[in-house]
């Protein structure tokens, strides 16, 4: 479990619009209007609603509130042709504040389509389908044209008109869906498999020299998500919400720990409760947006982004188990252990123990050592009988 | 029989819902870990790796389903390989704390090759055969369950049919604990190939693991349970106190008296009262000692000088 240090207000959408300003073509159904006579969005069949999270960053661009921002990138459904958009949605690093209503912000704007493609495809049809971070930070996306994988242009939200020189058949794979991209080192990580997951294993390519697959690095789970932490190093999310730490170049599965985020796995973006992740290097925290329930007043959609820093937080403190026989009058070591809720042990804890029955008496008590565990001295007067209540505050 | 600490812990996750402690066939699929606890790897089709606590408390902590091989080769580590049943055909480096395997060691052909080996030593496997009565070396480079030989011989063991037996190391590094889903304990030191003296009894189990950090053992019962044991028997039983020597006048003479549990094994570190019966003459060197790691307490009795009477009555008690 992680230490949560970051909690954004609810990122909306379009809630509404007054009718005068409304003028959908003939054949679009016309939107509910509310009790106050305006046009509401809503999560399906309003003006605009999400329909995907396709991808969270975060952007050291500075506004009011600090000096780097969380961007959640969404696919909306919009009233108007062509029927959908994406959007760029700005939360301040900080404090959490919704940036897109600021002064100096235009609002929600929607990325453009590349101005110019290396194919005769429609302008007007192209559709961002998914996205991904770059080990170095920088964005690339993929569009319903086809596989290939452009560069981002995350100040101009366009997409760069040359394709990443990445294309799903070299590494064996239909499609790339679980991957990530480190250009300095040229290596390629992606879940193994034809497209989507479905084994707990990593595939590690090196394309300085074509295509060569370098190693595998098995994890703790089916993997739903690959980001970049630090150089050399990413994180990987599974499906069952444990997270790994590896270091892709030497294949070392760094550690294991429980993700903060969902409480209940989504695997699709469009299902409330589905999280993409992102690696904050300025602040050193992760970040989590998560697609939360529409707002119950107006209807809109929204998310929410949250921070935690990746260090491990008790959640539990073991029974003291006595090491030797209890005896009459005889000082017996009891152990306990504080742990995480992946098992994991948690050092330098000082906890209390106090006797709950009149046979007890505390003698002493340790911090909590490299294992988590702790050990307290007690005795009793009554032969194989001890009651005393541990706790501590985290 | 070893005298039970703790428990028997229902295992509970942190919702505090049970988990389905599946009734593996092969007791390799949990061992006791002194850094981690017990690592559990549940079932094929489930392939969940759980760490269980000394209480019974149950953490998911990933995914890839595991036979655990106790590797000795480097003593320092507490280290372990994996095989990956049911196949039974490969073998790898695993790392305990992300529950994951990382590179493969080996790979062999043909029917559960693998599935006999328990412990990496320095130059061979060693695993048991199906009666539990005889330690089978394989060679590094095993190529099949039926490339071994029989390297040693044991005695007080019990039937491994059904359950090959659970390895754990202990405070000598030489010496390996055996325990049989029977109960049976038993110490066999892998240098020098034999079977070695101790043996103890912990009841019927799932699997049993010494954990030499704590000095204590940890039992999964056939109900699927965790208790936590003493290294050392319950007292059961106390000899009369007994004399080295006829005692003399004016001459000091030992006097022990031997504490044993309900299987005859000694029991170590046990505190005895001594006394003289109030009629008796003479004294005694100490009112209380310990006994020694053969379960023996001693005292010295001091004997008068001079004396009209020669009725001594030494009285030995235990308190527990």
């Amino acid at each position: 479990m992680f230490e949560k240090i970051y909690h954004s207000q609810p990122v909306e959408y379009i809630s509404k619009i007054e009718e005068s300003v409304f003028s959908p073509p003939a054949y679009y159904p016309v939107p509910p209007l509310d009790n106050d006579g305006f046009f509401t969005a809503g999560h399906f069949g309003g003006l605009e609603a999400h329909w995907r999270l396709l991808h969270v960053f975060i952007d050291r661009v500075a506004n009011v509130f600090s000096d780097n921002s969380v961007r959640v990138m969404m696919l909306n459904r919009i009233y108007h042709f062509p029927g959908f958009g994406v959007r760029d949605y700005r939360v301040d690093s900080a404090q959490g504040r919704y940036l897109n209503d600021e002064e100096g912000l235009d609002g929600p704007s929607p990325i453009a389509s590349a101005p110019t493609l290396p194919t005769s495809q429609n302008f007007w049809l192209l559709r961002i389908t998914d996205m991904a971070t770059k080990a170095d930070g920088q964005i690339m996306a993929s569009t319903n044209q086809g596989i290939t994988w452009y560069d981002v242009d995350t100040d101009a939200l366009r997409l760069r008109i040359d394709p990443i020189s990445i294309t799903p058949n070299d590494f064996g794979a239909i499609t790339l869906k679980v991957w990530m991209y480190d250009p300095k080192n040229q290596i390629v990580i992606k879940s193994k498999g034809l497209s989507s997951p479905t084994v707990a294993e990593l595939e590690v390519f090196d394309t300085s020299e074509g295509v060569v697959l370098i190693k595998n690095i098995r994890v703790s789970g089916i993997p739903q998500q690959i980001f970049p932490e630090d150089e050399r190093r990413a994180y990987v999310y599974c499906q069952n919400g444990l997270l790994n730490l590896i270091n892709y170049m030497t294949g070392e599965v760094i550690s294991t720990l429980r993700s903060p985020a969902p409480v209940a796995f989504k695997p699709i973006d469009f299902q409330i409760g589905h999280t993409k992740f992102c690696y904050d290097r300025f602040y050193r925290r992760m970040i989590g947006v998560t697609l939360t329930s529409d707002d119950q007043d107006t209807g809109a959609s929204t998310v929410h982004a949250e921070g935690w820093y990746p260090v491990p937080i008790a959640v539990r403190i073991m029974k003291p188990i006595p090491l030797i026989p209890i005896r009459a009058n005889r000082i017996t070591p009891y152990l306990t252990k504080i742990f995480g809720d992946v098992g994991e042990p948690i050092g330098g804890v000082i906890f209390k123990a106090t006797p709950t029955g009149g046979n007890t008496t505390i003698h002493s008590i340790t911090v909590t050592d490299d294992h988590g565990e702790g050990i307290i001295h007690a005795i009793s007067t009554i032969p194989e009988e001890m009651t005393m209540q541990l706790w501590t505050t985290i | 029989m070893l005298e039970l600490l703790a428990g028997p812990f229902d295992i509970l996750d942190l919702n505090g819902d049970p988990q389905a402690v599946a009734n593996p066939s092969q007791v390799d699929c949990f061992q006791w870990d002194d850094d981690l606890g017990v690592m559990y790897s549940e079932g094929w089709l489930t392939e969940r790796l759980w760490i269980i606590q000394l209480d019974g408390t149950a953490t998911e902590r990933g995914y890839w389903f595991a036979r655990f091989i106790l590797d000795i080769q480097d003593q320092k580590l507490n280290a372990y390989l994996a095989t990956n049943p049911p196949f039974e055909s490969a073998l790898y480096d695993y790392q305990k704390r992300s529950g994951t395997y990382s590179e493969q060691l080996l790979s062999v052909s043909g029917t559960t090759p693998l599935k006999d080996i328990q412990v990496r030593c320095d130059d061979r496997f060693l695993g048991v055969s199906a009666a539990g009565s005889q330690i089978r070396a394989f060679p590094l480079d095993i190529d099949g369950m039926s490339d071994y030989i029989t390297e040693a011989n044991l005695t007080g063991t019990s039937s491994a049919v059904v359950r090959k037996p659970a390895w754990s190391r202990t405070r000598n590094l030489d010496v390996l604990a055996l325990a049989y889903a029977g109960g049976n304990i038993i110490y066999y030191d892998h240098v020098l190939m034999q079977q070695v003296a101790g043996a103890a009894y912990i009841g019927e189990n799932l699997g049993a693991w010494y954990s030499a950090r704590l000095d204590i053992w940890i039992k999964l019962t056939t109900a699927r349970q965790v208790e936590v044991y003493a290294a050392s028997p319950r007292p059961y039983a106390m000899s009369n106190p007994t004399a080295e020597s006829a005692p003399l006048l004016g001459r000091l003479t030992n006097f022990t008296v031997a504490v044993t549990g309900d299987m005859d094994e000694p029991c170590p570190g046990e505190v005895v009262d001594w006394s003289l019966h109030a009629e008796s003459v003479g004294h005694l060197s100490v009112s209380q000692s310990k006994t020694d790691a053969d379960g023996y307490a001693l005292v010295g009795y001091i004997a008068p000088v001079d004396s009209a009477s020669s009725e001594v009555t030494i009285i030995a008690e235990m308190k527990y």
